[in-house]
């Protein structure tokens, strides 16, 4: 009926193949073909997906060639030298994981838990996945076959409530506008550009096992997940551009996430979609670095020994059973203390480098040293080249201040009254001590006045003289009024460090007698593109 | 204590046997039987011919139909007579003279005993080693009566009851197929509780069936009192809090799993029925979604998965949006709970826990009484207490209506057993978000998830059709969308594969 067998269905493949690929680029890839190659940005995507689909072909020609599992072919070619390799896989696999965790840990921190330490957001994610690890290939193929939806329907509604935001006209110029001819291309940039997107999606190096761990390899399917993820990067990167611009998403590496809060529920009946959204993005997470452990956990099972000698020595021997159960928790470890130097500044540059130059190219190379050894049989030159490899890989804030308080000891701020000029701020703060709902009682408010450099200065001076929060999540509307139009760009590019302020805030912003209203989020993006305000 | 060591082994099995000396045969049963005041013994003298002949009758008073004996064997045995001196007397009663066709011949007195236990009388013959037992079970018995743990709306109303035999009758009448097997066995050193293997022999696959045969020797145990008991030992995976059996009153939803290719498991005294192989899909079936229109079935269903998930999240996601990010709650509904919080004492997650722990409080409670003031301590719990404790400021008025909804949503699932693991893993959630907020729920479902993906009932993925499907179009034509009876043309998957087909047009010429 369902065997054990260590198969998973031609869908399990898919999804699994699409879980682990597309949570990491889809956020990523805009700020980095924004932030390095500015106005070609577009193309350098084309580059580095045109590098991917090259490397793709390399991963599945190595899936049909290790039919019986790559980590078997490992096993039954290598013998003793097989350890090296499975180490040098090991220590690659939660070095890439640990980067992920590093920065999952920090835009969980900055969006969702602003008073949490980092470093118990990454731990505790880590053991969760390390549960998801710690099953053989079937039950994963079962696990990402159910969350698979739990990730896409979320992106597809994103998609589709915010795409009234992007201005369709002007897309194509957004895109390529900026770029006169061939000849003006800078392709080294480009070209650099391009390899960092290629290896931001490189983790398409999974395929290469559950493709091979397919009862049935098809390059139909291959090429599916390799479609699903091309056309899933290329339709996010068009929402963030088209949305954002490719001056603000390349402005910081979180500032991507701001695209979610261009979705807008129907009839309001979710304020903001870019929380939620944001939970459901944790699930892609989950499937690329639980991912990493569950191939790290295979590797390290095939070092040992353990899948050979549980059928020699049986499923009850001790030492089987300790080794089993150490596994996991050592590659916890290992990877926490990756996690760790990747924060530290010296080794973080030096793996970085490695990252860079090194990874991907042994992602190619230790497959073909698996293969060469199962041709020729001559088992010292593959640990010599094991060896090579082994040495070329050796030489290779915490929390953020949020007061938090509950809902009703916060102040709402309704409105906001910002004046540049004169660094006034008006805070229009909802008084609830009357209210017995929206349609019985007309909302009062309570007026506060601080003089401030900042919105942050003036929310300083509010403390100083209240203990209750300062809620500014539900801010209405506001005004801005300036007579230097550079003090105003500052003020809204302070608006968008705070997480808190919706982008989608209508702010009228007066001039004189100048006077014109606009969202928050094209203010943004006209400052960003160093555009007029009004 | 050495009169037992002669008598039972480790195994609580009697180890002696019967003799052609009926004397020591009385002995020995009396022995057996010593201070067991409810065990009627007579020895009977026959007059056969020109000499008297002896039988000991042994029986339970109250487990027996005492008239059934006086009228099929005590005195067609002691009047009427019509045999022969020459034939051996046990002959003459099982071939002649006993008036019922449910006797026969028990060489092992351990057996013997064991149907004398169960209800069935006992015949002890001079100058015969074995003993006659008889049919006559007369249990004290409730009548077959409405089913009220899962109502329906439509369809038949009638439920198991604790009577083995009744159970698998009401199952029998459903299927008038000789190809639905019956086996059955005793499970339980003491209490030698029958249970029986119901299943279609050519529709049910060959190893499920040994799976559940191989789980059911697997242990001994003392005593099996209910279908749960027996439910927790057949599993595999004793910490997970799913069940991987369903179990049922109805003996139509049997009926139609045994028609699947499932197999069911019948024990005495207990109303419930096992059926195994079962999923998280068919634990939010009911019968009436086949009963009714297709698409009323449908949405009833669609009601049922969205109640599922309300009943497990809606406390945790409350706490994650109010306590982590209230950005997400529309402005004004922002302000109501606020300014509904306002006077209340306690934060959101004592809020949420008190009455969470008021609602298990006023279930459990009305559970444990009697049905009129079970319902008395709803009314009181619900709305007196509830209101009071809103006015005296230790909740507020939208946690009542969180944990009132939450706890609508667990009993719209059909099966009490999975609404209760609904309600306990609730509990985990509320947990996990009032931890970490929205992450700490999404961590929470996904360790769920997990642990669901992996769980499998008998070899069959327990969330399947959402995974490990994909091969056919037809899985998916009884999960949330309930086909068309019409177009359900093939069993599940888990059915015997040359049974596939259940349903096909009738050729003219046939």
């Amino acid at each position: 009926m369902y065997l054990e067998n260590n198969k998973i269905s031609e869908r399990q493949s898919f999804r699994i193949g699409v879980m682990e690929n597309i949570a990491v680029g889809i956020m990523t890839v805009p700020y980095i073909t924004s932030s390095m190659s500015g106005k070609y940005h577009f193309i350098s995507l084309l580059v580095g997906l045109i590098m991917l689909f090259l490397y793709s072909l390399i991963i599945y020609f190595y899936s049909r060639i290790f039919s019986e599992g790559y980590i078997n072919a490992i096993e039954e070619n290598l013998g003793r030298g097989r350890v090296v390799l499975e180490l040098i896989y090991i220590l690659r696999y939660l070095l890439r994981g640990a980067i992920i965790l590093l920065y999952f840990g920090s835009i969980i921190q900055e969006f969702l838990l602003r008073s949490y330490s980092r470093w118990g957001l990454i731990i505790v994610f880590l053991l969760v996945c390390s549960y998801g690890a710690l099953r053989n290939i079937e039950k994963r193929g079962r696990l990402l076959e159910l969350l698979f939806w739990w990730l896409v329907v979320p992106l597809i509604l994103v998609a589709v409530f915010s795409i009234t935001n992007i201005d369709w006209d002007a897309l194509p110029k957004t895109l390529m506008g900026d770029v006169e001819s061939v000849k003006s291309l800078d392709f080294l940039l480009i070209g650099k550009t391009g390899y960092t997107v290629f290896l931001v999606l490189s983790t398409v190096e999974l395929l290469m096992y559950s493709l091979a761990s397919q009862k049935k390899n098809t390059w139909e399917n291959a090429l599916k997940i390799l479609v699903w993820i091309i056309i899933s990067v290329l339709l996010a990167y068009i929402f963030i551009i088209g949305i954002l611009g490719y001056r603000w998403a390349g402005s910081e590496s979180t500032s991507v996430f701001n695209v979610m809060e261009a979705s807008a529920f129907p009839g309001k009946a979710v304020e903001r979609m870019d929380y939620p959204v944001l939970a459901f993005w944790i699930i892609g997470i989950f499937a690329i670095v639980s991912g990493y452990l569950f191939y790290a956990k295979e590797h390290a099972r095939s070092m040992f020994g353990i899948n050979k000698e549980e059928n020699v020595l049986g499923e009850k021997n001790r030492y089987l059973r300790l080794v089993k159960f150490l596994i996991m928790p050592v590659l916890i470890v290992i990877t926490l203390g990756f996690v760790w130097c990747w924060t530290n500044r010296d080794i973080g540059r030096y793996f970085a480098k490695y990252m860079l130059w090194i990874d991907v190219g042994l992602s190619i190379l230790l497959p073909l040293i698996v293969l060469i050894a199962r041709k020729i049989h001559y088992k010292k030159i593959v640990i010599t080249g094991l060896m090579f490899c082994l040495c070329v890989l050796s030489g290779c804030k915490d929390k953020l201040n949020n007061r938090q308080l509950s809902l009703e000891n916060r102040d709402y701020v309704v409105t906001m009254e910002l004046d540049a000029s004169k660094e006034n701020f008006i805070f229009q703060v909802a008084d609830l001590s009357d209210y017995k709902g929206a349609s019985k009682t007309q909302l009062k408010t309570n007026e506060f006045k601080f003089q401030g450099k900042s919105i942050k200065e003036a929310i300083e001076k509010y403390y100083e003289k209240n203990e209750r929060q300062l809620d500014l999540s539900h801010v209405e509307s506001m005004t801005i009024k300036y007579e230097n139009a550079e003090d105003a760009k500052l003020l809204i590019m302070e608006m968008e460090d705070f997480s808190s302020i919706s982008k989608s805030v209508e702010v009228e912003l007066n001039k004189g007698d100048e006077q014109s209203k606009k969202i928050l989020r094209e203010l943004i993006k006209s400052v960003y593109a160093g555009e007029e305000l009004m | 204590m050495d009169k037992f060591q002669e008598l039972y082994n480790d195994d609580n099995k009697i180890i002696a046997n019967l003799s052609y000396n009926l004397d020591e045969n009385i002995k020995l049963v009396k022995m057996i039987f010593d201070r067991c005041g409810d065990v009627v013994q007579k020895t009977f003298l026959l007059e056969r011919g020109t000499r008297d002949k002896r039988v000991h009758v042994i029986y339970i008073d109250g487990l027996t139909n005492n008239t059934l004996i006086e009228d099929t064997i005590i005195k067609p045995l002691s009047y009427e007579w019509r045999g022969e001196e020459s034939e051996e007397l046990w002959k003459s009663i099982l071939y002649r003279e006993a008036q019922t066709t449910d006797i026969k011949r028990q060489p092992s007195l351990d057996l013997a005993v064991a149907s004398v236990l169960k209800g069935d009388t006992v015949l002890l013959v001079e100058d015969f080693n074995e003993a006659l037992v008889i049919s006559s079970k007369r249990y004290p018995l409730r009548s077959i009566s409405e089913n009220d743990s899962e109502l329906g709306l439509r369809g038949p109303k009638d439920s198991f009851n604790e009577g083995f035999r009744n159970c698998t009758a009401l199952i029998r009448r459903r299927i008038k197929d000789s190809r639905l097997k019956v086996e059955q066995g005793t499970i339980g050193q003491r209490t030698r509780t029958d249970y029986a293997l119901m299943y279609l022999e050519d529709v049910a696959r060959p190893e499920l069936l040994e799976e559940l045969r191989k789980r059911i020797d697997k242990y001994e145990i003392d005593g099996i009192f209910d279908s749960g008991m027996a439910e927790h030992i057949l599993e595999d995976n004793w910490f997970s809090p799913f069940p991987v059996f369903q179990a049922t009153t109805r003996p139509d939803k049997v009926a139609s799993g045994i028609l699947e290719g499932r197999v069911a498991l019948v024990f005495d005294n207990s109303p419930e029925v096992l059926i195994a192989p079962t999923n998280f899909n068919m634990l939010l079936q009911a019968s009436d979604d086949y009963y009714n229109r297709w698409a009323v079935g449908t949405f009833s269903r669609f009601i049922r998965y969205i109640a599922a998930f309300l009943a497990i999240t809606f406390p945790g996601l409350y706490i994650a949006v109010t306590v982590y990010h209230s950005e997400i709650i529309p402005t004004k509904l922002m302000y109501a709970i606020a300014s509904a919080r306002s006077m209340v004492t306690f934060p959101i997650i004592v809020e949420i826990l008190i009455m969470e722990f008021l609602f298990e409080l006023l279930r459990e409670a009305g559970i444990r009484l009697p049905g009129p003031l079970g319902n008395t301590i709803g009314v009181v719990g619900g709305l007196i207490v509830g209101q009071a404790a809103v006015d005296a400021g230790i909740v507020s008025t939208i946690v009542v209506i969180v944990v009132a909804l939450t706890a609508i949503a667990s009993f719209a699932i059909p099966n009490e057993e999975f609404a209760s693991i609904f309600r306990l893993l609730k509990f985990f959630l509320i947990i996990t978000s009032a931890a970490w907020g929205l992450y700490g729920f999404i961590l929470g479902l996904l360790v769920l998830a997990v642990h669901l993906s992996e769980l499998k009932s008998f070899g069959v993925p327990y969330m399947l059709p959402v995974v490990a499907g994909g091969e056919s179009s037809d899985e998916r034509q009884d999960f949330i969308m309930r086909s068309p009876i019409k177009t359900m043309t093939y069993r599940p998957i888990w059915s015997s594969k040359k049974q596939m087909r259940r349903l096909k047009r009738r050729r003219k010429s046939d």
